[in-house]
């Protein structure tokens, strides 16, 4: 049954080779197979990756877009959703860091709004 | 074990309950339901997600660039974590997202007599190696350090073992031959760094990287790697952090002075003192780049808190390892260390992966009881109880410890 069944497509496939070429390289070009390269008892194939929509944001509001338009270039929400209490001397820190170590685009000017939205926006700690 | 089904598992039957009942299944499915990693002070709650091609359910630590946490109950009964529940992590956004693999090559310059460009049909005709390895994010359980230091918050689930199939990395450099001036191999991958910003970039001592040990992957359990794994290569370092793994691998450069980029000299580093430990308020300590693994064990079979029968023995299991050397013994405690209950071990599968362990526990009182599971690696590193703590959040190996309440 099952080598049947593995006959199947390999039967198609055979059927195809008879069809133009010109035929063909249209089935091609609309269902391109998957490049493959075979050494070894090993293929690997070509592939893709389709990442997902982001669905965490930061609250509405003044601070909300200042968070967003100066970090979220370089990662989502999550991330600093995520932090535990810091308080404003470490998140300045990270500020300096993003910008220093990873040219994140902060302007220095917008530095103290922007520690001020980042601490604002933990709960404190009961 | 079903009666002692761990905490994530019952919420993901209980989404999907409620998901049926709605009659509407959309893709925010696990969205709905939280995992409580309970990070001291919080927050801890985090969506699983299945939004992730290939993935099974995932506790979403950040979307962009990825990071996804395995839940421990996922890991439970697995000496081999399944690639589609390992832990995910990159560091810049732009990721590889397509891999021809006809025109991939792996480039290798710098201190070599020839450099050289290998296509994938190169690296399948060479000589196969393979080994598990665990593969342990530097930060894996940052978010339980006391106090609390930035970085990603991850809970113990940044860590998984497979068995990875390729060539051995010297193997690879004897073929652009490497000279004799070359002190480091640094490699970087596909991923792509913000304007300016540096490349993300790895480097070994040429003594390391030429051990025969450390490899370069095509293959993870059996599969080709996974895109969010590293497609179509990625560096393994067996005993060591993940980190140095470096993923979509398509560069190799012989250094003939040691490696001053930023990834080597500003990040992964942890203070040059026992467990890279030191006091939260301590300055001026002198700092290595991260390296080795330790000893660490987990019991994945229950979830911290549940609540079990007080008339029975209690089973328990999980999953231990050595870091660079294998796994000596695993013990267990529901004095709070003051005496050890040994446990069975399971088959080696290698000395840098996981070993699973057994142990059944006598019949509990009734009352809130601490379990604590410890190993001892074949080097005679034990874990301890002792906080390690240093500000980058790394190298976390203390004895994990569960409560449970019989009644």
């Amino acid at each position: 049954m099952i080598s049947a069944r593995c006959l199947g497509p390999a039967l198609l496939a055979v059927a195809g080779v008879s069809l133009g070429a010109a035929a063909m390289a249209a089935r091609q070009a609309a269902t391109p197979a998957p490049k493959s390269i075979s050494g070894g008892g090993i293929t690997l194939k070509s592939d893709t990756l389709t990442l997902p929509e982001e669905k965490a944001a930061f609250p509405e509001g003044a601070a909300g877009e200042l968070i967003t338009n100066n970090c979220t270039a370089c990662h989502s929400a999550e991330m600093i959703l995520n932090q535990p209490l810091l308080g404003a001397d470490t998140w300045k820190a990270e500020i300096d860091k993003m910008r220093g170590a990873y040219h994140a685009q902060i302007a220095p000017e917008d530095d103290a709004a922007l520690v001020a939205a980042l601490t604002g926006l933990q709960t404190p700690r009961p | 074990m079903a009666d002692a089904s761990p905490l994530i598992e019952r919420r993901r039957a209980l989404s999907l309950i409620a998901a049926g009942g709605a009659g509407l299944v959309t893709s925010p499915l696990w969205a709905q339901s939280l995992v409580d990693l309970h990070l001291p002070g919080g927050p801890g709650n985090r969506p699983m997600t299945t939004d992730f091609p290939g993935k099974g359910p995932m506790i979403l630590q950040r979307s962009r660039a990825p990071l996804l946490e395995t839940p421990m109950a996922a890991m439970d009964g697995h000496v081999f974590t399944p690639n589609d529940r390992f832990f995910v992590r990159w560091h810049y956004s732009d990721i590889p997202l397509a891999v021809d693999v006809q025109s991939f090559r792996l480039n290798i310059l710098g201190a070599v007599k020839q450099p050289i460009a290998l296509s994938l049909a190169d690296l399948l005709k060479m000589p196969r190696f393979e080994i598990a390895a665990i593969n342990q994010c530097s930060g894996n359980s940052r978010g339980y350090f006391e106090p609390r230091v930035p970085g990603a918050q991850w809970g113990n689930g940044a860590i998984g073992n497979a068995k990875w199939t390729g060539v051995r990395l010297k193997d690879v450099l004897d073929r652009a031959g490497v000279t004799a001036n070359a002190v480091q191999a640094r490699f970087s991958g596909l991923d792509t760094p913000p304007p300016d910003a540096p490349l993300f970039a790895k480097s070994l001592d040429l003594a390391h990287a030429m051990d025969g040990e450390v490899m370069i992957a095509f293959e993870m359990n059996g599969a080709q790697l996974p895109m969010l794994h590293g497609f179509p290569i990625r560096l393994v370092v067996p005993g060591w952090y993940s980190t140095y793994w470096v993923k979509a691998l398509d560069r190799i450069e012989l250094l003939d002075k040691p490696d001053t980029g930023y990834w080597m000299e500003k990040a992964y580093r942890i203070p040059d003192t026992p467990h890279a430990s030191v006091a939260p308020d301590a300055k001026g300590y002198p700092t290595v780049p991260i390296n080795r693994m330790g000893p660490r064990s987990f019991i994945t079979n229950i979830a911290d808190g549940v609540r079990v029968a007080a008339s029975a023995p209690l089973k328990l299991r999980g999953l231990a390892m050595g870091g660079i050397s294998g796994v000596a013994r695993v013990d267990l405690s529901t004095d709070g260390g003051k005496s050890w209950l040994p446990a069975t071990t399971g088959p080696d599968q290698g000395k840098y992966g996981f070993r699973a362990w057994e142990a059944a526990i006598p019949a509990l009182p009734p009352g809130d009881h601490t379990l604590a599971v410890r190993c001892t690696s074949d080097s005679g590193e034990a874990q301890g109880f002792d906080p390690i703590w240093n500000p980058g959040g790394f190298m976390r190996n203390m004895i994990e410890t569960i409560t449970v309440r019989a009644a």
